[in-house]
């Protein structure tokens, strides 16, 4: 069989005004566009179970969005985030128009498997590790079910992982390649939708098996710039240890995810450094305690926000850039928050930032809350889940008050002033952290 | 005679800013043109060009100003810019 698996990239702002502005703002858009740009390692993930006997495509859905005949296959597999999903059914929708069995799986089909169902021959809920070679075994038998479950724990104990299909993505414009070295994430925040809805578990892949993946994209790209598609990299002490002495000879430059715990290590910083890492991107989500007070089952962001400045601090004197992250319209945030995570971005001398509207992804605690309390302003806005769009009446503001002080905090954020005196702390911070060890020619 | 003493100083400047070019994006000094796009052409990312600023500024013993950080983008648009900046050089060569 010929099989076709098509990603779904490119979250766009649908807030007219914020549109406009995020193309004039450098910060916002260079990770907007990187985010973009990112491959689906899931679809890659897929097209290392698909047996060897088939044939494998992996496309985006730019190259198919526009075209009048869609390219042809036995059967098409299809991932999206919740932002993307209308247009995946649209997709779903013309393939199975012409007779192509089409499946669906990721994120938002595992919380909205019925709706789901209405685009899709089948739906795969769950990782697909296990159960899509069943499903293409049964699409093959002409005996596909309606639906599959794949694992949500145990996903590094059942064997030695498959290495994802990088081989597809040569001769394509990634500027990253994504590798994955954890599943789900040890806190639990209540608007999360990564990591919980995969599983309940926080799981680690043996250093090993990270190795045997990143030789292999190093074999097929020139340089390539990794970018850890984890949401917590590193929770755990002894293997970010084990994991960065891996990293270090192999030269290669990366970006990962990670909480404040990071910093504690005291040693791990220089590690970091020592192992190609560029940035870490660390929700700090507020600056504000009684913001953070209860976003998280054991309040684990509350207790360390006491701390963030000196983990801040230690990170990038190490030549470790933060990219702090701020949720904005929390419970407790009040119109004068965008101020205060001004002042404390200023204060921590962060050199990335990343401000988001809270958003109330289907299948989180967050969603659940907020439509039993009536808040959603819409029944169905996942087009809208772009996490700068407001989909939710903010507890102690209008949700103008919130479209409005967003707007005004990335004015102050992202001019030029401030990009240029984040430049020149980096270029400072590196001079410290480099000894001059140009080879003199 | 100027115009000699130029040439051979501009000279060492390219090749001393190859190097730093090359060290930095691990590279070798002849992957790159002077007019290449660093960021295109060696697949470099915004970080990556302010460590190679850095490095010019340790090197060379400048301070680069804060507007022309992002600017770097060739290793001719870097020479130009020590260039503007030449009177601090001086201890480079």
């Amino acid at each position: 069989m010929n099989v076709g698996l098509i990603a779904m990239s490119g979250v766009r702002v649908k807030t007219e005004e914020l549109a406009k502005l995020g193309v004039t703002l450098p910060g916002f858009v260079s990770r907007g566009k990187v985010v973009a740009s990112l491959p689906s390692l899931g679809l890659l993930v897929v097209a290392a179970l698909t047996p060897e006997r088939h044939d494998v495509s992996y496309i985006e859905v730019a190259d198919v969005r526009d075209v009048d005949e869609l390219p042809e296959f036995d059967l098409v597999g299809l991932s999206s985030f919740t932002a993307q999903i209308d247009e995946a059914y649209e997709l779903a929708d013309r393939y199975r128009a012409r007779g192509t069995p089409v499946v669906i799986g990721g994120p938002h089909t595992t919380q909205c498997p019925d709706e789901a169902l209405e685009h899709a021959d089948a739906i795969v809920c769950g990782g697909a590790e296990d159960i899509w070679p069943t499903v293409v075994e049964d699409v093959e038998r002409g005996r596909l079910q309606r639906r599959y479950r794949g694992p949500n724990r145990g996903f590094y104990t059942r064997g030695t992982p498959v290495v994802p299909r990088f081989d597809l993505l040569v001769g394509r414009p990634y500027n990253r390649i994504t590798v994955q070295t954890s599943r789900g994430c040890p806190l639990d925040c209540d608007f999360c939708a990564a990591s919980k809805i995969f599983t309940p578990a926080f799981e680690q892949k043996p250093v090993a098996a990270v190795r045997r993946e990143l030789e292999r994209v190093i074999e097929l790209f020139n340089r390539p710039f990794i970018e850890f598609a984890d949401d917590n990299t590193f929770a755990g002490r002894a293997w970010s240890r084990e994991f960065l002495a891996m990293l270090a000879p192999l030269g290669l430059r990366w970006f990962t995810e990670t909480d404040i715990r990071v910093a504690d290590d005291p040693d791990l910083p220089k590690m970091l450094y020592d192992a190609g890492c560029f940035q870490v991107l660390i929700g700090l989500e507020s600056p504000r305690a009684t913001s953070l007070d209860g976003i998280e089952r054991q309040n684990w962001k509350a207790k360390r926000r006491g701390r963030y400045l000196e983990a801040i601090d230690r990170l990038q004197s190490a030549g470790v850039t933060v990219n702090g992250c701020f949720i904005v319209g929390l419970d407790s945030d009040t119109p004068d928050i965008f101020e205060e995570i001004r002042d404390f971005v200023h204060r921590a001398g962060l050199l990335e930032v990343q401000v988001t509207v809270l958003t109330p992804f289907p299948g989180t605690r967050l969603y659940e809350r907020l439509k039993a309390e009536g808040r959603l302003l819409q029944e169905r806005y996942w087009d809208r889940c772009t996490l700068f769009d407001v989909n939710y009446r903010p507890k102690h503001m209008t949700v103008d008050e919130l479209e409005r002080g967003l707007r005004w905090l990335f004015q102050e954020l992202y001019n030029e002033a401030m990009m240029n005196k984040r430049r020149r702390r980096y270029v400072d911070l590196i001079k410290q952290v480099e000894a001059p060890e140009v080879p003199r020619s | 005679m100027i115009a000699q003493q130029s040439r051979v100083s501009s000279t060492w400047t390219e090749v001393r800013l190859r190097a730093i070019i090359a060290h930095v994006a691990r590279v070798s000094p002849e992957s790159f043109g002077p007019n290449d796009n660093l960021r295109t052409t060696l697949s470099l990312d915004s970080l990556s060009t302010l460590r190679i600023a850095a490095a010019v500024e340790r090197e060379f013993d400048v301070t680069i100003p804060d507007d022309k950080l992002h600017e770097l983008s060739t290793l001719s648009a870097i020479v130009r810019t020590l260039e503007g900046i030449e009177p601090a050089m001086s201890g480079g060569a």
